[in-house]
């Protein structure tokens, strides 16, 4: 049995999100090469065949998504970091402005760089910043909160990733010189490493 | 030295490099992603395959050019690659490294020794 010509059409949400997650220069190609296998995997089967197409287009999403990732994970290893050094090799009230705000304006720049210098961005250095600086935020509010300390800057939390994104723009700026790879480029790297 | 290639990258080179792929001498991205789930003998997705393409072609490896589509595809273009010269020589360089990696050793080799 044919495939009804409404069958014939993969699901409208899918082509939405497709057209709307690919570049412009390749957004019509692509879409038309994923519409012309799909209507041939129809033959075989509709269900199957719409499977695969919304398969097709979450790689995609993943792609887009693919630098949200790695910004997270640079941002995760700088707080790490600060906790770190924090946490450990300083005093408990290591959070009262003066230590923290050394270690803060070390480790905030420092992940913009690196994002910077990884991806070839510099909006992604300055996501960096702001991702790790909120974490920092999240951490010195429950150091706070539970040690009780005697002078806990939480009034100055709120105002921690507007700073974070003011020096990690600059540290982006830096990151920029050091060169690096699209985050595009990264992602296929590491699936042909990994195949 | 310039990087070798993955297997990946060297699926799709490869895919553009056979006379005859899956869809005869058409090396368009939907030849491409047929032939080299043929070849890795599973699914794989198109999004690894176009940004492969994409990023092959700005190295210089591979070249294309769009043409008008037909009715198959509600008339949406399509993009043809065709291998460059430096995407021959460098498949050449990743065949090269891999026989000399694997020089002197009859495979399959034995799990246990």
């Amino acid at each position: 049995v044919s495939p009804s010509p409404f069958e014939q059409q993969p699901p409208q949400w899918a082509q939405t999100l497709l057209r709307a997650l690919l570049e412009v220069r390749d957004r019509d190609m692509i879409a038309g090469d994923l519409l012309e296998e799909y209507r041939e995997r129809t033959l075989s089967g509709v269900r199957q065949a719409r499977s695969w197409y919304v398969w097709q287009v979450l790689s995609f999403a993943r792609l887009r998504l693919a630098p949200c990732g790695m910004v997270f994970r640079i941002a995760r290893l700088w707080f790490l970091a600060f906790a770190a050094l924090a946490l450990g090799t300083l005093r408990p009230d290591a959070f009262t402005p003066a230590p923290g705000v050394i270690l803060f304006l070390l480790c905030v720049p420092g992940a913009a760089v690196q994002a910077a210098a990884r991806m070839s961005s510099w909006g992604l250095g300055v996501a960096a910043a702001v991702t790790t600086a909120s974490l920092i935020a999240l951490l010195t509010a429950a150091t706070v909160s539970i040690l009780h300390l005697p002078h806990p800057p939480l009034g100055t939390l709120p105002s921690l990733p507007g700073i974070a994104a003011i020096v990690g723009g600059v540290g982006a700026l830096f990151g920029l010189e050091f060169g690096g790879r699209s985050p595009l480029t990264l992602l296929a790297i590491d699936r042909a490493k990994s195949v | 030295m310039a990087d070798v290639l993955g297997t990946f990258e060297q699926a799709v080179l490869l895919a553009l490099a056979r006379p005859k792929t899956a869809l005869g001498k058409e090396s368009y991205g939907r030849s491409v992603l047929k032939e080299v789930a043929l070849r890795l003998d599973r699914e794989v997705s198109a999004g690894a395959v176009y940004s492969t393409l994409d990023r092959l072609e700005q190295k210089g490896l591979i070249s294309s050019k769009v043409s008008a589509g037909d009715a198959k595809r509600s008339g949406l273009p399509r993009r043809y690659y065709s291998i460059e010269p430096e995407g021959i020589r460098a498949l050449n360089n990743a065949k090269a490294v891999v026989d000399r990696v694997w020089a002197g050793v009859r495979g399959p080799l034995k799990e246990a020794l």
